[in-house]
């Protein structure tokens, strides 16, 4: 079930009746065809969801850039007195220096990634005793400054009518900006530039004119001169569904018959649009065809979801409405039935 | 002038005047032409009538004083210029005459025993050393007397400067001693007169040579030393500038030992959850961090990527429309340095 939409469906002159008639009818059948494949129920939206994160994963919802942030090589040295200074380059995580001048050092140590990028770095301050080895142990950090976000959000763009995305950005401070992503054809992407280095708690919002309809949150880290990329696909939406409007006084739903057969017999059910339950509008026998006519003495006026179940041997299946994911069209839909 | 130890080089200059250079280079060759020329030189008559029995005394000069590798030499010309000799005989007998060096035969002389003193007098006119004897005149002889000559006993004065390279050294100090022949040694305190630079000075140095030991420290280890030997003088004043320009500072060593601080993310997992909730229940699901040490953490909850909570633990469901939801948690250290999330997607039915 899909929640309500705000979205106006323009309502279809009386002449078309017949085409709306055949439009009902096309949306049902899509959804037995896939009732007969899949067996998914009403009810249960699309099935879990997920999020594909591509880059730099390192458990499902944190991304950490594509950045190897793993030293391979360091390169350690040192300004000292009257202008001494040393450099050396060692794979290895410790180094001895010898015969340096007594007295004050500054000593720094880089730690290089495979692509020779500084990743790592650190610095501190020594007295270098005469005639003794100082033994220092120095914490790299990773290296401080500026990075790029790449947040793209995907989604099957035949499930929305008016999508937007937005970007919620949190820094470890708890400071928060957001960015509204151009949706296109069910695709949204923005790059956040500038970014200090560190970790973001990043949220995209994924909406369908007002409502939201997926979102998720992440851990991000953003490293030193990088973009980091997260790719987000929405892939169970919470439907808002496009209204259709009927002035007439009846209309016909139409379906598929299962890929397994003809079943004994069809339910048809209604509920009110933002309720839960379903409510058992009639069953008719399956030999009759794929369709069923409603008007008022069956189903008051009103805005109803609508799902259609088949009864083989006694044994009835999932109920799959008109606002399931193979629904035609896959924005789902709902009536806004309000006679002549 | 340099000089250096095996330790420690060290350049050295010390001020000395160039015709003192002059007259210490000199200085033994005219001492030892002295000691070579045996003739009689021009000499006084101790007395205008010879008496019937007399002698005569030939009186030779040399000089106590090593003039060897000298180097602090004091301002005053330590060069003989005039040598006196006077001698007091028997029966108040006395003479007195003057010789540029060398052998004085002094003829007509009382027999009997005679004391004879002789002083050396520089240019200026100052007495500069002294020397006497003892000789016995005998009739129609003459007695041969080597007067030695030494510098004069007294209290002079010591003017010691030393400069070094100021940007090189902290806290240089200067350790010095001035070692007598006998043994004795003195510390010198010198005192400091503007970075890089220390002076010493005193008036009240016996006359002598000595052995002067300089060492610059720094913070108690030595960077440049010299040795020089220096003459006081009475009356005299020594000086000496040494300037040290190449310095071996002490060294050291340091191991350094990287410790990467990865700021390694956050192993987080949510707990709890069910993947399916009916229709107006509710779960309370907990975020376990395996990896934040001591670190106080701070929690937020996202339901669809909107803010839902910040503790531990989340309760949600109630409320909820069916539909597919997927719930983040974003934990983070109280210093921001470190953070991780988890996800976990339900539906509700």
């Amino acid at each position: 079930m899909k929640r309500a939409t705000t979205t106006t469906y323009r309502g279809l002159p009386p002449v078309r009746l017949v085409e709306m008639h055949r439009l009902a009818t096309a949306l049902v059948a899509g959804l037995i065809l896939v009732t007969a494949s899949c067996g998914q129920m009403v009810g249960s939206g699309s099935g879990d969801g997920s999020v594909a994160i591509t880059l730099g994963e390192l458990s499902a919802t944190s991304v950490y850039g594509d950045q190897n942030l793993q030293p391979t090589s360091y390169v350690f040295s040192g300004t000292g007195p009257n202008g001494a200074s040393f450099s050396v380059i060692s794979e290895d995580e410790s180094t001895t220096v010898q015969t340096l001048q007594s007295g004050e050092w500054h000593i720094s140590v880089e730690g290089l990634n495979d692509q020779d990028e500084v990743v790592l770095a650190g610095e501190t301050v020594i007295e270098v005793l005469p005639f003794d080895e100082t033994k220092i142990e120095l914490a790299l950090k990773p290296v401080n400054g500026v990075g790029a976000l790449l947040v793209t959000a995907e989604w099957n763009g035949d499930h929305t009518i008016e999508p937007s995305s937005r970007v919620t950005i949190t820094d470890a401070a708890g400071e928060s900006n957001n960015w509204m992503m151009s949706a296109n054809s069910g695709r949204a992407e923005r790059t956040i530039e500038d970014l200090s280095t560190g970790y973001y708690r990043v949220a995209i919002q994924l909406f369908d004119g007002d409502e939201e309809v997926s979102g998720s949150a992440h851990t991000v880290r953003v490293a030193n001169g990088s973009t980091v990329e997260v790719l987000v696909e929405f892939e169970a939406l919470n439907k808002v569904g496009k209204p259709i409007q009927i002035a007439d006084e009846s209309f016909t739903l139409g379906w598929d018959e299962p890929e397994t057969g003809t079943p004994d017999q069809y339910r048809v059910y209604a509920r009110e649009r933002g309720e839960y339950h379903w409510d058992l509008v009639d069953e008719i026998a399956a030999n009759n065809g794929a369709q069923y006519t409603v008007s008022p003495e069956i189903l008051g006026y009103g805005t109803y979801e609508l799902a259609v179940s088949s009864i083989t041997g006694g044994q009835e299946t999932s109920l799959h409405s008109s606002m399931a994911d193979n629904a035609l069209p896959g924005t789902g839909w709902y009536i806004e039935w309000e006679g002549p | 002038m340099q000089c250096s130890t095996p330790m420690y080089k060290s350049k050295r200059t010390a001020e000395l005047n160039g015709s003192m250079r002059r007259r210490v280079a000199s200085r033994f060759a005219i001492v030892l032409a002295l000691l070579a020329t045996a003739a009689v030189v021009a000499c006084d008559m101790p007395h205008a009538e010879a008496p019937e029995e007399s002698g005569s005394v030939l009186v030779t000069i040399e000089s106590g004083d090593s003039l060897g590798a000298l180097t602090l030499l004091p301002d005053t010309s330590m060069e003989p210029e005039e040598y006196r000799i006077t001698g007091n005989g028997p029966s108040g007998a006395s003479f007195e005459t003057w010789t540029s060096g060398g052998s004085s035969e002094i003829q007509d002389l009382r027999l009997g025993e005679w004391q004879i003193e002789t002083s050396a007098f520089n240019v200026d006119e100052e007495e500069i050393g002294y020397g006497n004897g003892t000789v016995a005149v005998e009739n129609g002889q003459t007695a041969e007397l080597n007067v030695v000559l030494r510098a004069l006993t007294g209290i002079g004065s010591l003017s010691l400067s030393v400069v070094w390279p100021a940007e090189e050294v902290e806290n240089g100090e200067i350790a010095a001693t001035l070692a007598s022949s006998d043994g004795h040694s003195e510390s010198l305190a010198f005192e400091p007169v503007v970075d890089g630079e220390a002076s010493f000075f005193s008036d009240e140095i016996d006359a002598g040579y000595y052995t002067l030991i300089l060492q610059l420290l720094e913070d108690d280890h030595v960077v440049a030393g010299a040795v020089d030997t220096v003459r006081i003088v009475q009356d005299g004043l020594t000086e000496g500038t040494f300037s040290f320009a190449d310095l071996n500072h002490p060294t050291g060593d340091i191991d350094i030992i990287v410790v990467p601080d990865m700021d390694e993310p956050l192993e987080v997992a949510i707990t709890g959850g069910t993947e399916t909730l009916s229709y107006g229940e509710s779960m309370t699901v907990s975020a376990e961090v395996e990896n934040a040490g001591d670190s106080t953490l701070e929690y937020t909850w996202y339901l669809n990527g909107a803010a839902v909570g910040s503790e531990a633990s989340l309760t949600v469901g109630d409320g909820l429309s069916p539909g597919s939801y997927r719930l983040d948690v974003v934990v983070f250290t109280e210093d921001g340095q470190r953070s991780g999330s988890d996800s976990h997607n339900f539906a509700v039915e």
